[in-house]
């Protein structure tokens, strides 16, 4: 019987139909969350406590079955003789200066991952593949390189020791000699994903474009063409195992994220640099990397993810040398879905999932849900968990893309153009260029809860004059650089509709704009209990 | 854990070794950084008298075109020399000031105008920014295409605009008595407009301009507890870049008063007095100056010029006037302070402020980690006395 794997069924015609139909009559999707005093682990601990490995197994394990495929089991999803990709999260090495503990997965999550597909599945091949941002032993250039002992090491051959993951000591390329001789009938080895471009028949790197789904979904980035590795096209099986952090650029960084570790850095770097500028520099769009990450996943969905909770980094992704970065959080969480895996991680850390503009392209792709109410959390209890991290700075959310345009302000509403902004800035140029006053006008009716306290966050270019239900609120100009966030004024909503007014008139023919409306912390997240909408409803 | 000096720091290829993690290394472990990559502040020391001196790779280092003595008077050519050596030296690998303002941004440019030549009754030149620094600044700036829109903006302690107070002079019309060239802020910008008309210049009163109410970003609040709110000019947070810029100065509360103390003088007076009284109820001063620090950290920091103070501006043992030539730049502002400090004679470590910056994740003030070039801190340094009411490292923990 042929069988599909999940990112066939996403590619096929008959996907697109069959998606609302599942999300209908289907059960939820499933995340496990465990921490460390989940009561039915053999041995529940404090989320404050060190963990071993014996405790961290426990949890990865109990997590993986609680947010069990809807195959029933994750052994049941991976066929019998597949290759088998985990994916961890390793873009430092200890030396590196903007390494810290609970920058990069934790190994024993890693290796929990890996004995349990061993033991449970009939795998025949498992691999630990990662591109991190530090050079192989075999490439000949020396910068971004680290050495032990004076010996030059890697992902697969750095040595950690035993005090960083207690519990685990050595380097993956032990660890996984030790399930060599453990399981002689699986091939266990690890991949560099910086040197493993998919190359043409001549052998040249190639391009290849983002799949299309049958709705229609293709490439987010500024380009759409991806350098690629051969292993993450090629496995059968994929193991998405991030680490959860704060992003500087996206928020949150966990399950998606972890795809920049699969863009080859052989063709991304940059002279000097072994990371990857020239993707961020050829597929970013308004500085926000969430359209490349969406793209990558796109190649190879995972087919499952485990993420590691159990010490993260606030205030930024990489080290600040702050002495309360790091955050103890001993937990774990597993699912088949990414996109609802992560919407639960940003919930944890504290973010509002809307402002993750990753988790609304990944969605619309099809990927997953990211509705909160149609995720089930599963374990431990998901609002005792959620703690609120420190924001990275400048952090801020999803700003409004439905719109209504026009360029007679006066014009009864109902007359006015729907429009989608596809980014966070809605250009009025042409509107601007079609009126005989050089300005437009655009709105956006809110929808709150409740009594709602907000700051209204505006980017701007030219001259513009705010109103909230009917009053004027704010006239800002701006004739300089372009940026969201940039204008900030105290707002109170009401409960039920309100509407936003904003008239824009033009600077040197060009009148950008941005709203977001942030909660009273003023931290960049849209607060909470609203919904932007251009209908009455 | 072995610790390595500040020399074998820089020559290790800013390695990056065990700087950051200092623990858990069973083994002898280094990264080999590229020079763009490496994030160790550079900072700048030039004296008057700077006459050219090595880079740690041997590399010559040309000194200023006309030296003078530390305590010579100066003109502003060699104010003006000082300034562009400094930021030549304090540029960061990945790009000096040139590269950290883009041409179409807004820079505010926030001076030390607290107190008022003939309205302070204890002035010094010391306790404000030497103005020739300021116009070497807006010079560089607009010789590199710097900026669409430049704002000289301060929220002085000690005094009134003329429209406010009725008096003839404050502190953007006074000439300081010739302290610096006869330079009067008003005369500043008006020339500056002249000379780049379609760049706009302007002069902002920031105890009263329009300002929020907002919560100190970045600040970890225990469970249950609301955010330290802070009123804050809506211009300090508009603005794209922030260039903070003022004199070696003692401050009885926080030891030294550089390029981060400098932030009371965003804090509108409309709010908190004149002078501002209504910060002390927000805190101790340390924290409060890395709270205002916050809402807009320094993209660029300058301190120094001709004059300094020392000790109590009032009260005794009394204050003194500083003659001592130098400029400390750097894109860190954690880092200018720490080695203006030390050139003062401070021990950076003793400074609650700065060891507060560093826990939020500003930056670095151990000078063995910064990289200084120009001039060294011993070569630089001139014991500042200090004020009576200042303890060190007080309030720690």
């Amino acid at each position: 019987m042929n069988r599909f794997t999940r990112r066939e069924f996403l590619l096929t015609p008959a996907s697109a139909a069959a998606i609302p139909l599942l999300g209908a009559a289907a059960a939820k999707t499933r995340v496990g969350l465990v921490n460390s005093s989940y009561p039915k682990l053999p041995r529940p601990l404090s989320p404050e406590d060190p963990l071993n490995y014996d405790s961290v197994r426990d949890m990865v394990w109990q997590a993986i079955d609680l947010g069990r495929p809807r195959s029933g089991s994750l052994e049941a999803k991976i066929r019998p003789g597949a290759w088998v990709v985990v994916k961890p999260n390793m873009v430092f090495l200890r030396p590196q200066p903007l390494y810290r503990t609970g920058d990069i997965t934790d190994m024993r999550v890693t290796r929990a991952v890996v004995e349990y597909v061993a033991r449970n599945s009939h795998a025949a091949r498992i691999t630990i593949a990662e591109g991190g941002s530090y050079r192989g032993v075999r490439d000949p250039a020396e910068d971004n390189s680290v050495q032990q002992n004076d010996v030059r090491v890697d992902g697969a051959t750095f040595d950690w020791g035993d005090r960083e993951f207690p519990g685990v000591g050595g380097s993956l390329a032990g660890m996984l000699r030790d399930f060599s001789k453990a399981f002689p009938n699986k091939k266990f080895d690890y991949v560099d994903l910086n040197y493993d471009v998919v190359r043409d028949a001549s052998g040249s790197p190639l391009r290849i474009q983002v799949p299309r789904t049958k709705s229609g979904v293709g490439a987010f980035g500024a380009r759409p063409d991806y350098f690629v590795t051969r292993t993450i096209l090629s496995c059968n099986f994929l193991i998405n195992v991030p680490v959860m952090k704060v992003h500087r650029q996206c928020g949150i960084t966990a399950c998606f994220k972890n795809y920049v570790g699969t863009a080859p850095r052989q063709m991304y770097g940059a002279p000097g640099v072994f990371a990857n500028v020239e993707l961020h520099a050829q597929h970013s769009i308004e500085d926000r990397i969430d359209s490349f990450i969406a793209d990558l996943a796109a190649f190879h969905p995972p087919d499952f993810n485990v993420v590691d909770g159990i010490r993260g980094l606030q205030y930024d992704t990489h080290s600040t040398g702050q002495p309360d970065q790091m955050l103890r959080n001993n937990l774990v969480l597993a699912g088949e879905d990414p996109v609802a895996t992560d919407t639960v991680v940003a919930q944890l850390l504290g973010f509002n999932p809307w402002d993750i503009e990753f988790l609304h392209m990944t969605a619309k792709r099809g990927i997953g849900t990211r509705d909160p109410k149609q995720i089930d959390v599963i374990g431990a209890d998901l609002d005792r968990l959620c703690r609120r991290w420190v924001k990275p700075q400048p952090w801020w959310g999803r700003c409004n893309r439905d719109w209504l345009i026009s360029n007679d302000a006066g014009a009864p509403i109902q007359t006015w153009t729907r429009h989608t902004a596809p980014t966070d800035t809605l250009n009025l140029s042409s509107w601007i260029g079609k009126g005989s006053r050089k300005t437009a006008a655009a709105a956006v009716r809110v929808f709150a809860e409740g009594h709602r306290k907000a700051f209204l966050w505006l980017g701007l270019r030219g001259r513009v004059t705010t109103f909230l239900n009917g009053q004027k609120i704010a006239e800002d100009e701006n004739l300089t650089r372009y940026r969201v966030g940039q204008f900030r004024t105290p707002v109170e909503l009401w409960p039920g509709e309100n509407l936003l007014l904003f008239r824009v008139h033009a600077s040197s023919g060009q009148g950008l704009l941005s709203a977001l409306l942030v909660g009273p912390r003023n931290d960049g997240d849209t607060v909470e209990g609203i919904r932007w909408s251009t209908s009455g409803k | 854990m072995a610790t390595i000096n500040r020399r074998q720091f820089l020559v290790s290829g800013m390695a990056g070794v065990g700087l950051v993690q200092s623990q858990q290394k069973p083994v002898n472990e280094k990264a080999i950084a590229t020079a763009t990559e490496d994030a160790t502040p550079r900072i700048a020391i030039v004296l008057s008298s700077f006459g050219g001196s090595s880079d740690h790779d041997g590399t010559r280092i040309r000194g200023l075109p006309d030296p003078r003595p530390v305590d010579a008077h100066l003109e502003y050519a060699h104010l003006d020399a000082m300034v562009g050596k400094a930021i030549e030296l304090g540029a960061p690998r990945k790009g000096g000031l040139a590269s950290i303002v883009g041409p179409e941004d807004w820079v505010v440019i926030k001076p030390d105008i607290s107190s008022c030549r003939g309205l302070t009754p204890v002035w010094s030149p010391g306790t404000v920014t030497d103005l020739r620094i300021i116009q070497s600044l807006v010079c560089f700036l607009m010789e590199n295409k710097c900026g669409k829109r430049i704002t000289i903006a301060e929220g002085a302690a000690d005094w009134l605009p003329v429209e406010r107070s009725g008096k003839s002079v404050d502190g953007w019309t006074t000439d300081w008595g010739g302290a610096f060239g006869g330079l009067s802020y008003k005369k500043m910008v008006a020339d500056f407009s002249r000379r780049w008309p379609y760049i706009r210049f302007e002069l902002l009163d920031l105890n009263f301009a329009d300002c929020l109410e907002l919560p100190v970003p970045r600040r970890v609040y225990p469970a249950g507890t609301h955010p330290v709110t802070y009123f804050v000019p809506k211009v300090i947070q508009q603005c794209d870049k922030l260039l903070s810029v003022a004199p070696l100065e003692t401050d009885a509360g926080t030891g030294v008063s550089l390029s981060v103390k400098n932030y009371f003088g965003i804090a509108p007076g409309m709010k908190y007095g004149m002078p501002k009284r209504g910060l002390d109820r927000l805190g101790d001063p340390n924290e409060v100056a890395v709270d205002l620090f916050n809402f807009h950290p320094a993209d660029y920091a300058v301190v120094g010029g001709s004059w300094g103070f020392e000790a109590n501006l009032s009260g005794s043992p009394a204050g003194a006037t500083v003659h001592h030539n130098v400029i400390v730049a750097g894109a860190n502002a954690v880092a200018v302070d720490a080695i203006g400090a030390a050139i003062m004679g401070f021990d950076p470590a003793e400074l609650l402020y700065l060891q507060k910056m560093e826990r939020r994740g500003f930056g670095v003030s151990d000078i063995d980690v910064i990289w200084t070039r120009g001039n060294d801190v011993d070569e630089a340094k001139r014991n500042f006395r200090r004020p009576a009411a200042w303890r060190a490292g007080r309030n720690k923990g």
